[in-house]
């Protein structure tokens, strides 16, 4: 095999490597962003986490929106 | 009178948990309408952000379905900013001495906005900002960055602060060091002008411009506007590879 053709082979492997490398990476960011699209949000609670009480509503006080988001369901104690 | 607010949260396309918090809670009352708009950013860094955000979040929601109906009969603005003062206070405290027990460090920003009646108060600590969006759009937080402070004080240009590495370093937030200082600010509020609270994570890939465009009242005349805009953005920046969580909350009152 003369050196002439050894470059060529050693030139076709390094693009085969580059293109492989570079398809893996878009594919990778691909997932990565499907993945992030797809999956719900952990340990999200959206709940009414307290509500007013008989003599708040009694003195006139009325929730219209009522949204609490906290990702995690463990509190710290007093 | 009327108030509307939406929020929205996204934990991004890189991050495993969420750790911001948001509250929206609005009321109508005897006199008129009450609003609490709260955003908290746990930080990134830190172990535990979610519970740090969460903590904050809950004390001011609780305090605004207990406390707050009982406070409006003598409503006073300044008595309002003392107590939101000390509230922030006791939380960093709180914070502090757990992250010491459990040894961890766990910390949040807190930036928020007060409604009743026609006028408002802002109280913040962090780089979560508020925004107003009228004819045009204005910031009415200043970031508790280290970079922001080299800035005011001429040790850096803000050209300089966008690129420097210690640009996300906060001087202040809930949790962290033994005092907060927060900043609180008082106004009226303005017929049919948004209020928007956003996280970093929301902000750091968007323009002004596009801030402005797509949070502008005329697009966000109702709630499901609202939402429907902040959804909108939100999946902008994923698309634009932002790595952190991803939060706001959109604000108005119609006089």
């Amino acid at each position: 095999m003369t050196t002439g053709e050894i470059l060529i082979i050693a030139a076709a492997a390094a693009v085969f490597i580059i293109i492989n490398i570079i398809m893996w990476s878009v594919i990778a960011k691909k997932e990565r962003r499907a993945d992030a699209n797809a999956a719900p949000q952990s340990r999200m609670t959206e709940v009414p986490l307290s509500e007013v009480s008989a003599a708040a509503a009694a003195a006139g006080f009325e929730l219209m929106e009522n949204t609490v988001i906290v990702h995690t369901d463990d509190v710290i104690s007093d | 009178m009327e108030y509307f607010a939406a929020c929205d949260t996204d934990v991004g396309i890189t991050k495993k948990i969420n750790q911001d918090s948001v509250c929206i809670k609005t009321a109508k009352t005897n006199t008129g309408r009450a609003a609490l708009i709260l955003v908290c950013d746990g930080m990134g860094g830190l172990s535990r952000g979610e519970l740090a955000s969460a903590e904050v979040i809950r004390s001011f929601a609780h305090w605004f379905d207990s406390q707050l109906p009982f406070e409006l009969p003598e409503w006073d603005w300044h008595t309002a900013a003392h107590n939101v003062i000390s509230r922030l206070r006791r939380l960093n405290a709180k914070l502090v001495n757990f992250g010491r027990r459990e040894c961890m460090q766990l910390g949040t920003t807190a930036t928020g906005i007060i409604a009743v009646d026609t006028q408002f108060m802002t109280f913040h600590v962090g780089d979560t900002r508020i925004y107003k969006v009228s004819d045009k759009l204005s910031q009415l937080t200043d970031d508790h960055t280290f970079v922001n402070r080299e800035v005011k004080l001429g040790n850096m240009t803000p050209e300089e602060a966008l690129t420097d590495p210690r640009r996300n370093a906060l001087v202040q937030c809930i949790g962290v060091t033994d005092d907060v200082f927060p900043e609180v600010k008082l106004g009226d509020l303005e017929s049919g002008v948004n209020y928007m609270i956003c996280s970093d994570g929301f902000r750091h890939v968007l323009t002004e411009k596009e801030l402005f465009e797509e949070l502008s009242p005329h697009k966000t005349a109702s709630k499901a506007d609202m939402q429907k805009q902040l959804r909108q953005l939100i999946d902008t920046v994923k698309d634009r590879d932002e790595s952190d969580n991803i939060t706001a909350a959109l604000f108005r009152a119609e006089l």
